[in-house]
């Protein structure tokens, strides 16, 4: 390589560089204008609702929710666990099940994609799945599997599979076939296919799919846990309602938005955006 | 017979093709397999598909221990009134954001309350307003679905083609036209898509805040054959509002294909959202 | 003298504040039944002109004269045909200039009449029921058309009407609009970058360029029918191409 030539690549990468710094300060720019004022907007229409209504038994205020939030996070409940223990406990329900449902819906979605009669026939079958109500399934399988783990697990898979299923078959539908047919003309060997273009075109939309099944499945793994179940944060939603005890419950639904919109957005969406840049 | 008469053949070919259709045969299957699942399961558990059937029928026809016509009656009202408030709040919120600036600013605070489960909304409304006969369901209804009319409708009114009110500008069309062949036919599909969302997942969610927030509907007598431990009787009371749930979902698309008859393709957001 | 435009001018202003001209001062007329066209490069003014016309703009300042009085663009008896066919996907060929003809306040008792009529002069007369998007690129600019001719304007205002269109579909239609144009004598003002279209279809062109001036008004005065590829035509092209790069040398 000529000495000319690297210069120029070293005012590249400069130049890359102060793009790359300027646009991070219009990101930030842009999140403090469409994350940070919203957030502080409902904070403050909450604060406001809360000294109308007055009364700590209706709606606390934001503090004393926190508050609560930061005081179950960190002494143990009357089972010896904390708010984290029980995070901890939907976390790996969550995690679980989200894997198997995204397995299950990959096998069946390239399958349609693949095949005409499995289209045809799950086509017009999962949209009555569809319509089972979350919660039949969920007292259905708190029946049959004895109120337990695996029921929260099996219930929670049947009801996101189907919605999961036709996620992946509505993105796999969409790879390019041209493409398939450029590198059959090249002679290109299958594996070459598969590396190149099945696989590359696959992720992005297994991992879309994982992200929208993920953030069904919290809130199914909740509605489970709040029928027969001692620990997690439905378990926990289900035990301070029954005692009447508003801000416990609201403590707890702040941690889980929190917790749950960090992973959403703060992990898993730059990440996908990270690992697929190429589609622009 | 007619040479492009695909379906041709002779009757018992035709029958044939027709049992041998992939949608029947998926069907045929999972009926096959509930039917030997239900062998090995006390029927209190998992009923077969002759006493499921009579039992569903006996529910129906309100032979049960509760009397079903009410009870059903009852939800459909709570699904009602939901649907009407839901509906007028999510058109006229998702417009007004679709031509204003606040845009930017909702898309947090939208995000942010669909991560609360419907369970918890169910708790909150019981404990606000404790158990009633329709608050708590139609509250617990419009405060989930209304987030989902509302983003709908407003991607919509984003989308209008400025273009086309151009062309109508310089037609001189009044603004009473543009209302009516501009805007309207063009935010009709996605109201109309919105409406069957708004079903799809509002009688799911009353049986959610019926269980806890009712003393009377579908969700209420669900609950407490729960509690009796008869998978039978939750099924049973479950199937006959899911196929007519079902029945009106294909209703209202069928009814959707024919009105967009100018439009190719259309995507369903119903099969997107998850009631949990 | 039918049409006529003196010194008129259009700005707008930037973000920053700035002021930019868009056209500057233009003046040209157009005699009765007269095919015009406006050519230019892009960013020249020449559809901003078009959209005066047709009201969607205000005019900064100038004049506007029709049959020797001053008026205003909406008292002008004009029709647009777009670039892109703009109909109502939603509404059926002949709902489309139903639209148009209420729009533009013309009796009810007329519609029938106007609608058959004009879908007759486009070759659509089967296709009256049918939506928009069943239709191919070239007939939905026919309906397009259809729809500026049925209110029966005396000036059809034309914005590159054919550039979304493949060549052979376009010429067709260069043929059909010739032939609407001489049987029906409107005045047809037409916006085109296309100097082959300009040459084949015009009697004059006015070259407007980045400044928003028109620096050459030429006049076509080749026989019709014109052949598109006539080597006299061609020749008239390369001539007028040159005057076209020797002034934007200069300009710059």
């Amino acid at each position: 390589m000529s000495a000319k030539s690297i210069t120029s690549l070293d005012r590249l990468t400069d130049v890359t560089a102060r793009s790359i710094l300027v646009n991070i300060s219009q990101r930030v720019r842009k999140q403090i204008h469409q994350i940070v004022l919203p957030l502080l907007g409902m904070i403050v229409l909450w604060q406001l609702a809360a000294m109308y209504v007055s009364d700590p038994m209706t709606l606390p205020t934001p503090m004393a929710t926190f508050e609560q939030t930061y005081l179950l996070a960190t002494t143990p409940d009357f089972r010896g666990l904390t708010a984290l223990d029980h995070l901890r406990y939907t976390f790996v329900r969550a995690i679980v099940v989200s894997v198997i449902a995204l397995s299950i819906a990959t096998v069946f979605g390239v399958l349609m994609t693949t095949n005409k009669s499995f289209e045809e026939g799950l086509s017009n079958v999962l949209p009555f799945a569809m319509t089972v109500p979350t919660v039949v399934i969920i007292l259905l399988s708190m029946i049959w599997f004895n109120f337990g783990e695996r029921a929260v697990i099996f219930a929670t898979v049947i009801a996101a599979t189907p919605f999961g299923i036709i996620n992946m078959w509505q993105g796999a539908k969409d790879i390019d076939v041209d493409l398939i047919t450029m590198a059959h003309s090249f002679d290109a060997s299958t594996a070459m296919v598969w590396r190149h273009i099945y696989i590359p075109h696959l992720l992005p939309y297994l991992f879309g799919s994982y992200r929208y099944i993920l953030g069904m499945v919290w809130k199914i793994v909740i509605l489970a846990e709040v029928f027969g179940i001692e620990n997690g944060f439905g378990a926990m939603f289900r035990y301070y309602f029954q005692m009447g005890e508003l801000v416990v419950m609201l403590g707890y639904l702040m941690l889980f938005v929190a917790v749950v919109l960090i992973i959403e957005y703060a992990v898993l969406k730059p990440l996908e955006e990270y690992l697929f840049r190429w589609r622009g | 017979m007619s040479t492009y008469d695909l379906a041709g053949g002779s009757p018992r070919q035709r029958i044939v093709t027709a049992i041998f259709n992939p949608t029947i045969l998926t069907l045929i299957g999972f009926l096959v397999i509930w039917e030997i699942a239900a062998m090995s399961f006390s029927p209190r558990d998992l009923p077969g598909l002759v006493q499921l059937a009579e039992l569903t029928f006996t529910v129906v026809s309100g032979g049960d221990r509760y009397y079903f016509p009410e009870h059903a009656w009852i939800t459909f009202q709570r699904i009602g009134i939901a649907f009407v408030i839901t509906m007028v709040i999510g058109v006229t919120v998702g417009i007004a954001m679709g031509y204003g600036v606040i845009e930017r600013y909702m898309t947090t605070p939208v995000m942010v309350v669909l991560t609360f489960p419907s369970v918890v909304w169910a708790f909150i409304a019981v404990m606000w307003f404790g158990l009633t006969t329709y608050l708590v369901m139609v509250f617990v209804i419009v405060v989930i679905v209304a987030p989902y009319v509302i983003v709908n409708v407003w991607k919509g009114a984003e989308s209008i083609d400025h273009d086309l009110l151009e062309m109508a500008d310089a037609f001189d069309a009044s603004t009473a036209m543009k209302w009516r062949h501009i805007y309207i036919p063009f935010l009709m599909p996605f109201l109309f898509s919105s409406g069957r969302l708004a079903i799809a997942l509002s009688w799911k969610l009353s049986l959610v805040a019926e269980i806890f927030g009712a003393s009377s509907g579908i969700g209420y007598v669900i609950n407490i054959y729960y509690e009796a431990v008869r998978a039978d009787m939750i099924i049973a009371w479950s199937v006959p509002i899911m196929l007519l749930m079902f029945g009106i979902e294909r209703v209202l698309k069928r009814v959707e294909n024919n009105y967009f008859e100018w439009r190719p393709e259309l995507d369903d957001v119903t099969s997107e959202v998850q009631s949990g | 003298m039918s049409l006529k435009f003196e010194n008129i001018r259009k700005t707008f202003t930037e973000e920053n504040g700035n002021e930019f001209v868009v056209l500057d001062d233009i003046s040209f007329d157009v005699n009765d039944g007269e095919f015009v066209s406006i050519m230019g490069p892009s960013g020249c003014g020449k559809s901003t002109f078009l959209n005066m016309l047709a009201g969607i703009l205000p005019v900064d300042s100038g004049e506007i004269w029709y049959q020797g009085s001053a008026v205003s663009p909406a008292d002008l008896p004009s029709a647009y045909i777009f670039q892109e066919s703009r109909v109502l996907n939603w509404r059926t060929v002949g709902e489309n200039i139903k639209f148009a003809l209420k729009a533009q306040g013309i009796p009810e008792a007329e519609h029938e009449e106007r609608i058959t009529s004009t879908l007759e002069m486009v070759g659509l007369e089967n296709e009256r029921d049918n939506y928009p998007l069943r239709l191919s690129g070239g007939m939905r600019q026919r309906v397009g058309i259809a729809r500026a001719l049925s209110v029966d304007p005396s000036i059809l205002l034309m914005d590159e009407p054919f550039s979304s269109l493949d060549e052979l579909t376009a010429r067709q239609l260069r043929e059909d609009v010739l032939e609407l144009w001489q049987e029906t004598d409107k005045t047809i003002i037409f916006v085109t970058h296309d100097v082959s279209e300009a040459v084949f279809l015009s009697d004059r062109v006015f070259f407007f360029d980045t400044r928003g001036q028109i620096f050459n008004r030429a006049e076509i005065t080749h026989e019709r029918p014109r052949e598109p590829d006539d080597p006299e035509l061609l020749e008239t092209e390369a001539e007028l191409m040159e005057t076209f790069f020797d002034h934007m040398t200069a300009i710059q």
